[in-house]
Parts: structure tokens; C-alpha cells; sequence
């Protein structure tokens, strides 16, 4: 009697009935000895093969079977392998390249109804307007890269086409490997950007935008990303100005003009929004403290950033020494977060003021943050040694922007009081004051350094409000 | 400025234009009256390779076939345990035995021998199994072969296992041979 382990030669060299082939593969499945025996055998056989040059290898007819080419690409979609190999593969393999007509326009999702790419590429094809909606959860398996067009792209060198087809599907990888090969542009620059867009590296895109509009300030798709970098910043005003650029470009595609239109829009709704949500808590939490009826450890653990604003003005306001002195728990507790004691010395600098003088001013002040004009309020504060009711009134009115002097006031108070806060909000005003002079490269250089600054103290303070 | 997707590419078809054939005829033994196609084997065996490619087109050819040759044996074994674990209807139980060699070691020591080597261990086998091992490799079957010697045809089965049995023990003591020689040149 025979096992199966007998037959092992005799199947490796195809001689067993269907029959026995099938006992012998169902045993191969779980005999650990046949499947060494197999392995060491077929690498012995295919030695022999390659050696005598031999047709144990039989010369090959032409595939008898033609697999559809679609699934097979899809299935090759999941995997991550470079497509000049997949080209090479489908080439020589049994896979029919010529019984799939490829649409050349597919390279680039052409025929697609909406776009699911925010940003925009330069390639024009891959640039064509359709509506915007984000992904939803299909990737670029849906949309299986055309083999032969790519390869005729990179025929011609159309690195960034490549790289734009890469980047349609969501293989920023490939596509930035692809852009790296492309001559230098403001095109190219402006790819890239895409790529960092997409990965949020919202400073490498803003770096490599400002290069592209260098050589080119009227590039449509740069200025586009360059709004969502800033965006992404949280510098809404640039970046509305950025799509509002857009918009005012001539000879684009109308969908473009009136997107960018809307963008530039919600970037300003966006704007506003922020402010007045940020000014009414700041309010809120100003009432609370100056009735009394603040819960201070709760303020100092759910909303530091709004309850520092709300000490300021309660500080500020304050019309006694004692109504000043009893926020002193409070400004310990959010100094506690940090580093120092600046706001306790804040404290117990405003409660050894003068109140017979300071209270008159600060019930004008407390005017002026409920929103009421005061006119001549911030003369009589300027020339007041209440220093930081001027510089509160001066942050309320915008003045420092405006006025040189004032905004030398304002610098000097902040970095005298070494809050770091109030030094942010100085060089806040001051790139507010380089925009309004007309130095708007100025002023988004200072602001995109001062909210790294601000990045820096993690959620101690309002970064939003750098803008 | 070179073309690297089609160096790639022209790299990666010569790749399989050289390996294909060999394997397409293993393949074919292997699927012999089975319903597995063997151009499919064959196919997601170079589909295996892509990732790989990068390392294997830097090899020696008897390594890149050598792994070649475990990534479709590895394929194949799949097709027979899902054939089998399917025509059954239950799961398959995992192996506890150890194989006495991993397939990683049968594939490194076949990767050291060269197509030269083994053309001088074929001429040192005694010359009716030399012969018959050769008519096999040019893709005889068993019958042919038995016609071609006057023997029956179970005695080429055996003549062929014997010629197998000492084609690897002419050649592995030189794997050892070749593995020393890395390990002292490295
Ligand atoms: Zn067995």
C-alpha cells in the first residue's frame, strides 16, 4: 500500500491521474514533510529549467484564457506598488492591455461630476471646475490608475500630469515623487504646495505658494491654495483677500470665479463668527467676575484663554481697591498654568492705584467694552497714568493700527509687563498697522511669527485671536 | 534627464521575460487537471514581486528565481489548502509539527547555487540517470522516456527520484561551501 507522500515526484512531474492529483493536492494541504519535499523539489526542478535550457519550461503559447484587465487593475489598486512595474506587468503578462480602451481623460477623473481635491493642481486638465465635496470614504481604489496613457505621459515627461493623476487619488507619496522630477515653476512649486495642503503642513505650502506668486502673482491655482493654507493657519482676513484675488482673475472658468467668490465669503462669516462668539464669552465671563458670581476653578480649568481676557476687564473696570484686590486668587490660579507671576503683579499693581482718580476712568472704560463710543475717553486715559486703561482702550478701539505713537504705547506697556500675552497683541496690532499702511507681506510675516509664538504656550492663550 | 518609469518598467518586463517561461512550466506540472489556471499562478507570482522588485532586481538570477520559485510554491500551497478546507466544509487546523526545513532556509541555500554548478553536478551523475533526468528537463513525459530506454515506465519514476536525490547532495555541500565563503568574506 502506498500513502500519499509516495506520490510526491510523481505529481511535481504532472504524472497522476485527476484523481490522485486532487488526493495528493487535498494532502499536500496538511503533510509537512510533502510540502518541504516540494519546495526543495520545484527549486531543484526550476534550476534544471533555467540550466539546460530546457522546456520542462515548453515554449510558451499565446495565453489561452484573456483576463479582463479592470478587475485585475482594481485588485493591483490596493496594493502600493509603482506603476512602471504594473505597466511592465501588464505588458508582458496575460493580461491584454489592448482589450480595455482606455479614455486618455480618465487619467485626471474627467469623467467625475464633482471634484473631492480642495486644492487646485496646475495641470489644466486636472484643474477643470466641478463642485467641491469632500470624500466619502471611497478612496482611489474606485478610480484605478490607466496604465498605458501614464506611461505615454511619462513618455513625454509630464511629471506634474503624473503627479496630478497620483494626487486626484489620494497618493500624495507618488505624486510627490513624480513633482520632484518636474522642472522647476511656479506650476511645480504649486503642486507641491497641494501635496503639503494635503498633509496640513500649512507653513511649507504658504512657503512654497509665496514662490509660485513670485514669478507668477496672478497664478489662479496658487492664490486658491494659498487661501487654504492660511486658512488652515487661521488667518481668515488673508485668506478671504487670497480667494478674493481669485475671484478678480480674468479668463477662468466662471465656476472657479464664483466659488472663489463664495470661499472669500465664508471666510469673512467665519471671521465674524469667531470674533463675536470670543467677545461675548469674554463679557459673560467679565459679569461673572465683577458680581461675584464666578465659579473661578471652573473658569481656570475649562476656559483659561477667555477667563485671562475677562480678568484684564475686570481688573481694568474694577472700581475699588478691594473689588481689585479679590480677584488676586484668580490671577494666581491662571498664572499657575504657566510660567511666572505677571498677572498677580498686575493685580496688586491696579489695587495700589489711586481710586479717587482711576474709578471715574474706569467706569468710562467699562462703557467702552459694552460696545459705547466714548469720545474723548482715550485722550483723557493717555494722558491718565492709568496706563493699562489706555492700553485697554487702545486695544478696544484699534488705535495703535492707526496711530504710530500709539502703538509705540502699547509696545512699550506690554514689554514692560513682560505678560506674554500682551506682548502677542502687540505685534498683533503692529502687523494690523503694516496691512493698513499697505504692507501686507509685512503683515502676514508678522503674524504667522507671532501665532507660532502663541502655538508655543499650547491653549494657554487665544491663538484665534491673532489675526 | 534619464526615464525612470520606463527603465523601471523596461527593467521589470526583461525580469519576467527571463523567469517566466521557467515557471510557467512548473506551474503547468503543478495545475495539471486541477481547475487552477497556470498563468494565474504565474501572474501573482511576478504581482508578489513588485513590491519586491526594488531588492530582487539586485540580486543574482539563481537568488531572484530561488524566491521567485517560494512565492509561487507559497501560492500554490494556499489554492490547495483553500481547495481543501472548501471541498471539506470546515476550517483548517494549523499545523503544530515544525517542518524539519523552514521554506526561508530551502530558498537561501537554492539561492547560492548557480545554473553552472548545476550543469556540473548533472554531468557526474551515472549516465542512464543523467540521460533520463535530462529528457525530463527538455519536458518528455515518464512514457517517452520509458520508450526512449526500453524500461518500464515505474522505473523512470525511480530513476528520476534517484537522479533528484543525488543532484542535491552533489550541490547542497557546496551551499555550505558558498554560505562559508560569504560569511568570511563579509
Ligand atoms: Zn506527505
Amino acid at each position: 500500500m502506498t500513502t500519499p507522500c509516495t506520490n510526491l515526484h510523481l505529481f511535481v512531474d504532472g504524472e497522476l491521474s485527476a484523481p490522485d492529483a486532487e488526493v495528493f493536492r487535498q494532502h499536500l494541504g496538511r503533510c509537512p514533510e510533502c510540502e518541504a519535499g516540494l519546495r526543495e523539489l520545484l527549486q531543484l526542478e526550476l534550476l534544471a529549467s533555467r540550466a539546460l535550457g530546457g522546456s520542462a519550461s515548453v515554449a510558451e503559447p499565446p495565453p489561452a484564457k484573456v483576463t479582463p484587465l479592470r478587475p485585475w487593475m482594481q485588485r493591483m489598486s490596493r496594493t502600493v506598488v509603482p506603476v512602471a512595474l504594473a505597466a511592465g506587468l501588464a505588458a508582458v503578462g496575460v493580461f491584454r492591455l489592448q482589450t480595455q480602451p482606455e479614455a486618455p481623460t480618465d487619467v485626471w477623473l474627467a469623467g467625475a461630476d464633482v471634484r473631492t481635491l480642495e486644492a487646485r493642481l496646475s495641470h489644466p486638465m486636472a484643474d477643470r471646475f466641478r463642485p467641491y465635496e469632500p470624500m466619502r470614504g471611497t478612496s482611489g481604489a474606485a478610480n484605478p490608475l490607466p496604465l498605458r496613457p501614464l506611461a505615454e505621459l511619462e513618455e513625454q515627461q509630464d511629471f506634474r500630469g503624473i503627479a496630478a493623476a497620483y494626487a486626484l487619488r489620494g497618493d500624495w507619496q507618488q505624486a510627490e515623487s513624480f513633482l520632484s522630477r518636474a522642472p522647476a515653476s511656479a506650476d511645480r512649486d504649486n503642486d507641491r504646495a497641494v501635496v503639503a495642503l494635503s498633509g496640513q503642513r500649512w507653513e511649507e505650502a504658504l512657503n512654497l505658494l509665496g514662490g509660485a506668486l513670485r514669478q507668477e502673482p496672478r497664478h489662479a491655482q496658487a492664490l486658491w491654495n494659498r487661501g487654504l493654507a492660511l486658512r488652515g493657519l487661521g488667518l481668515l482676513k488673508q485668506a478671504e483677500a487670497s480667494f478674493r484675488d481669485v475671484a478678480s482673475l480674468p479668463g477662468q472658468a466662471a465656476g472657479w470665479q464664483v466659488a472663489a467668490e463664495k470661499r472669500a465669503d465664508e471666510m469673512r462669516a467665519l471671521r465674524d463668527a469667531e470674533a463675536a462668539r470670543w467677545q461675548r464669552q469674554v463679557r459673560e465671563t467679565w459679569a461673572q467676575l465683577t458680581e461675584k458670581t464666578a465659579d473661578a476653578a471652573y473658569l481656570v480649568r475649562e476656559q483659561p484663554a477667555v477667563t485671562r481676557a475677562a480678568l484684564y476687564e475686570a481688573v481694568r473696570t474694577a472700581t475699588s481697591a478691594n473689588a481689585v484686590a479679590s480677584l488676586l486668587p484668580l490671577a494666581s490660579a491662571l498664572d499657575g498654568l504657566g510660567e511666572g507671576t505677571v498677572l498677580q503683579d498686575y493685580v496688586r499693581d491696579a489695587a495700589s492705584r489711586d481710586f479717587k482718580v482711576r474709578a471715574p476712568l474706569a467706569e468710562d472704560y467699562a462703557r467702552l467694552v459694552k460696545g459705547a463710543l466714548v469720545p474723548g475717553l482715550l485722550e483723557r486715559l493717555r494722558v491718565s497714568q492709568e496706563t493699562d486703561l489706555y492700553v485697554g482702550a487702545l486695544l478696544h478701539t484699534g488705535e495703535a493700527t492707526r496711530d504710530a505713537e500709539s502703538l509705540k504705547a502699547l509696545q512699550r506697556y506690554a514689554h514692560g509687563s513682560r505678560d506674554p500675552w500682551l506682548n502677542l497683541l502687540a505685534e498683533r496690532e503692529r502687523a494690523r498697522s503694516e496691512e493698513a499702511s499697505g504692507r501686507a507681506a509685512n503683515a502676514e510675516h508678522l503674524l504667522l511669527a507671532t501665532l507660532r509664538t502663541c502655538g508655543a504656550y499650547n491653549t494657554l492663550f487665544p491663538c484665534a485671536e491673532i489675526n | 534627464m534619464s526615464n525612470l518609469f520606463n527603465r523601471d518598467r523596461r527593467r521589470f518586463e526583461a525580469f519576467i521575460r527571463q523567469h517566466r517561461p521557467s515557471l510557467l512550466g512548473l506551474a503547468r506540472r503543478l495545475c495539471a487537471r486541477s481547475s487552477l489556471e497556470p498563468e494565474d499562478l504565474v501572474q501573482e507570482t511576478f504581482e508578489r514581486a513588485m513590491p519586491e522588485f526594488a531588492h530582487l532586481k539586485d540580486r543574482t538570477d539563481s537568488a531572484a528565481a530561488a524566491w521567485l520559485c517560494t512565492t509561487m510554491t507559497n501560492r500554490f500551497l494556499d489554492y490547495c489548502r483553500r481547495q481543501r478546507t472548501e471541498s471539506r466544509g470546515m476550517p483548517h487546523l494549523a499545523l503544530v509539527q515544525d517542518l524539519a526545513v523552514s521554506p526561508e532556509e530551502t530558498q537561501e541555500n537554492w539561492a547560492l547555487v548557480s545554473t553552472d554548478a548545476f550543469q556540473k553536478a548533472i554531468e557526474r551523475l551515472k549516465p542512464h540517470l543523467r540521460d533520463a533526468y535530462r529528457l525530463h528537463a527538455e519536458g518528455k513525459r515518464y512514457n517517452a522516456i520509458a520508450e526512449h530506454f526500453n524500461v518500464p515506465v515505474g522505473t523512470v519514476g525511480s530513476w528520476l527520484t534517484l537522479a533528484r536525490r543525488d543532484l542535491k547532495e552533489l550541490l547542497l555541500p557546496q551551499v555550505a561551501v558558498a554560505r562559508e565563503q560569504g560569511a568570511t568574506s563579509s
